[in-house]
């Protein structure tokens, strides 16, 4: 009997274009709201299975900025708090996940990724 | 009581008997359990805990295709990676994300960053003295002097000296 095996991407809903070792991006239809895209601390990148070919780019790009935070030290969160050191002169700082409004531009890890991507 | 010498020896035996129950090359023995729970459960416990749970389990499709009961915590269809919502999606769920309502948002309400220097330094400038005509015109002050009486008060100098 004859059967077809799935590519692997499939499989798992990866996008294998802006997938890299190490750094998979998984594409979720079940995310927030208004979220495009989303970077795990476990390397993940999480992208809306909505969005458009160059928006998935864009938003990859964006979130691999914040893994080079995570990766460097920089950036870390946990189920309740974010926490960010600009450089290693600057204090670290702790954001309550239950009040900060996720995902703002204003806040300096999300202003670094903009510029950089 | 007097010990003997026979007794002090068969304590001692007793002794180390226990203390080398195990050779050194053997595992120790673990001791007594510290800490709370990870102790036997009865199965009455366990069953008690199941009835506990608040939320009916319901069928969903499992991870191979076929269809399984599942309790609290999971969600979607186990058979399809992209709906699946695991136990664990709340801890997993990062705040690093690109949310369109909140760029565009940011974008409506305008600037959000002032240069505060710049704007102190605007506003310094306009009211700056080099700018405005605060500094006096310059005036001959020769000139002016020429001009004006010597004496100003009416008074001649005969006056003063007492001559007619």
């Amino acid at each position: 009997m004859a059967f077809s095996l799935k590519p692997h991407s499939e499989v798992f809903g990866i996008h294998e274009k802006t997938s890299q070792f190490g750094t998979p991006v998984i594409l979720k239809d079940d995310l927030e709201e208004g979220v495009e895209a989303e970077a795990n601390r476990d390397g993940t990148i999480f992208v809306n299975s909505k969005l458009s070919e160059k928006k998935i780019e864009e938003a990859v790009e964006h979130e691999k900025v914040h893994l080079d935070q995570i990766a460097s030290g920089r950036l870390q969160y946990s189920a309740d708090s974010v926490t960010w050191k600009r450089d290693t002169k600057s204090p670290a700082r702790v954001y309550s996940r239950a009040t900060m409004n996720e995902g703002h531009p204003d806040f300096e890890w999300e202003d670094e990724a903009y510029k950089q991507s | 009581m007097a010990i003997t010498y026979r007794g002090q020896a068969s304590r001692l035996n007793k002794i180390e008997s226990k203390q080398n129950a195990s050779g050194f090359q053997e595992k120790s023995d673990p001791g007594p359990r510290q800490g709370v729970g990870g102790g036997s459960v009865s199965l009455n416990q366990a069953k008690a805990s199941f009835e506990k749970r608040f939320s009916a389990p319901t069928k969903k499709k499992n991870f191979y295709g076929g269809e399984a009961y599942f309790q609290d915590g999971y969600g979607g269809d186990l058979a399809s990676p992209a709906k699946i919502n695991p136990i664990t999606q709340r801890s997993k769920s990062s705040p690093f994300k690109i949310n369109e309502s909140l760029v565009a948002g940011a974008a409506v309400t305008g600037k959000k960053f002032v240069d505060a220097g710049a704007e102190v330094g605007k506003a310094m400038e306009e009211n700056s003295p080099a700018k405005g005509p605060i500094e006096p015109a310059v005036v001959d002050l020769k000139e002016e002097e020429e001009e004006k009486p010597t004496n100003t008060s009416g008074v001649s100098k005969d006056d003063l000296t007492g001559n007619d």
